[in-house]
């Protein structure tokens, strides 16, 4: 099969790095396969892949191989619940957060002895859509760039507020607004430099109210106003928070109907 | 600064003989179609060759699907045509009226066309999924050619049966007593037999819900004729995802914001 093949990679352009959490469900094929299709267009993308799993499975490891991207291949599984003394309380991690600090883990370790490329670190979720304008305005993200998502908050769209003077100076949202990062994963880049900079900073584990997850990471890294609003000054939507419908598999039964090994 | 020019795609060999792939994409206005528009046009783009007929649902062409269009990066023919309002009742076959009127453009085009230009045709909506290996696949239909489609039917995937290289049967979970028990993703059909069929369109008089896939292929081949794709039918290259509706719940009556964004 001729598949396609990314556009070369260039030892001037700053590299994307994306990391993707992922975990096993009827559409991970489907999810993984149109964000491969996306991302095949972008200039020096390397795709993190994490997977929320004991052991890196067959149809991800296939997938990537196939796929023709400059990949790394992840897994942790997140705990159901965890051992603290002698019982056992369920685990609030929200989905995500392991797989996602694993992967700037990979990050901090790969460059700890080599002086890392020009570049940003993106948290691309599998069910997300994302145009390819989105990229090149991250690219250059001099510390921590952001922009609106659609479809989030329960509105068409949040969005960082920017001042005339061009700097963020609040949060469009209808869902606390007065977060410290009133924004969703989808819609800030950091810059890899910064990443490094901060070894400490990741995201919270534990204790996080619900919309706080993005301010668990942000906080340690910058302050409202050093962030770079991007998007034609936050006015642009280039990243929708799409979800995908559970499919319906009532015909499956209960001993499964198809054929285990047809990969789906 | 930052360009938002996408860098050109890695040459290709040239393909000068390559069937163009035809693909028709009903389409209509709501909050997630620009989403939908977006990561398919991505997908298509890494396609050679590939000739996207995209039809509104619409009584006149939209402005945001028209300025997408403007900025798809590939061949794309808009066209529209409004369903009747008593067609757009739950239950009935939807978005029959924008797929014929995807055929009835082919075949108004290729009425001065030289008859040989070889091309495969196939009806892609807007939120399924589709692998680049699929197109790989549909490219050397002869006639009309059949694979498997992946979360349908209310199974994992649903497939031709294939026995010796041709089509036997029908693996689905939904009335596997139809004549082409298949998905509308399921399929394409070769340019020529689409202009040696004229009168070949999808049906609302008699065509029971469920069967507008069954009954267009009646029209232009038999189940002896399929050719299957995907290995013999037994790798699912393309899944009917389907998108959840979007929670629009904060979205204000009044006071709305001071810019017009488009989403």
């Amino acid at each position: 099969y001729v598949y396609s093949r990314p556009p070369p990679w260039s030892d001037t352009l700053p590299t994307i790095f994306v990391i993707t959490p992922t975990y096993t469900r009827p559409v991970q094929k489907a999810e993984l396969t149109r964000l491969a299709n996306t991302f095949l267009h972008v200039q020096n993308l390397h795709w993190v892949v994490v997977e929320d799993s004991p052991r890196r499975t067959n149809l991800v490891s296939n997938l990537l191989e196939k796929a023709g991207l400059n990949f790394t291949h992840l897994n942790v599984e997140t705990p159901k619940s965890l051992k603290v003394g002698l019982s056992w309380i369920p685990s609030h991690t929200p989905r995500g957060t392991l797989q996602r600090n694993l992967g700037l883990h990979w990050l901090r370790n790969s460059f700890s002895n080599t002086p890392p490329p020009e570049g940003v670190v993106y948290f691309a979720d599998d069910d997300n859509t994302y145009s390819l304008e989105l990229f090149e305005e991250m690219r250059y993200t001099r510390r921590v760039s952001v922009w609106p998502v659609a479809f989030v908050g329960g509105l068409r769209y949040e969005s960082p507020k920017v001042s005339p003077a061009g700097k963020v100076v609040g949060w469009k949202t209808v869902f606390d607004p007065n977060r410290p990062f009133a924004i969703d994963m989808a819609g800030f880049a950091i810059s890899i430099k910064l990443i490094l900079e901060k070894p400490q900073a990741s995201f919270k584990l534990e204790g996080v109210k619900g919309g706080y997850q993005e301010t668990s990471l942000l906080k340690d890294l910058v302050t409202m106003d050093g962030l770079e609003p991007k998007a034609a000054n936050c006015t642009k939507v280039l990243v929708w928070h799409t979800r995908t419908e559970r499919p319906t598999l009532v015909n499956e039964g209960k001993r499964g109907f198809t054929d285990p090994r047809v990969e789906v | 600064p930052a360009s938002v020019r996408v860098p050109p795609p890695a040459p290709r060999r040239p393909e000068a003989a390559l069937p163009t792939i035809y693909a028709i994409t009903p389409t209509y206005s709501r909050p997630v179609q620009k989403a939908e528009l977006t990561r398919l046009a991505n997908t298509f783009r890494q396609v050679a060759r590939l000739h996207w007929i995209l039809v509104e649902d619409a009584a006149a062409r939209s402005e945001l699907v028209s300025r997408f269009v403007a900025g798809a990066g590939l061949p794309c023919t808009h066209l529209h045509v409004p369903t009747p309002r008593r067609y757009k009742r739950p239950g009935l076959p939807r978005a029959t009226e924008q797929r014929n009127a995807g055929l009835a453009w082919l075949r108004q085009r290729h009425q001065h066309l030289p008859p040989q230009q070889p091309g495969v045709l196939f009806f892609a909506d807007d939120d399924n999924t589709y692998s680049l290996e699929l197109f790989q696949e549909m490219r050397t239909t002869r006639k009309v050619s059949v694979w498997p489609v992946g979360l349908v039917g209310g199974r994992r995937y649903e497939r031709p049966v294939v026995e010796n290289g041709k089509v036997v049967g029908w693996y689905t979970g939904w009335r596997a007593d139809r004549p082409f028990a298949i998905d509308m993703a399921g399929f394409a059909v070769s340019l020529q037999v689409i202009l040696s069929h004229p009168k070949a369109v999808f049906k609302r008089r008699g065509s029971q819900p469920g069967m507008q896939e069954s009954d267009f292929l009646k029209q232009i081949t038999t189940v002896e004729e399929l050719e299957p794709k995907a290995n013999n039918c037994t790798k699912v290259l393309v899944w009917h995802t389907r998108t959840e509706k979007v929670n629009l719940a904060n979205e204000p009556k009044y006071h709305l914001d001071t810019v017009n964004i488009e989403v």
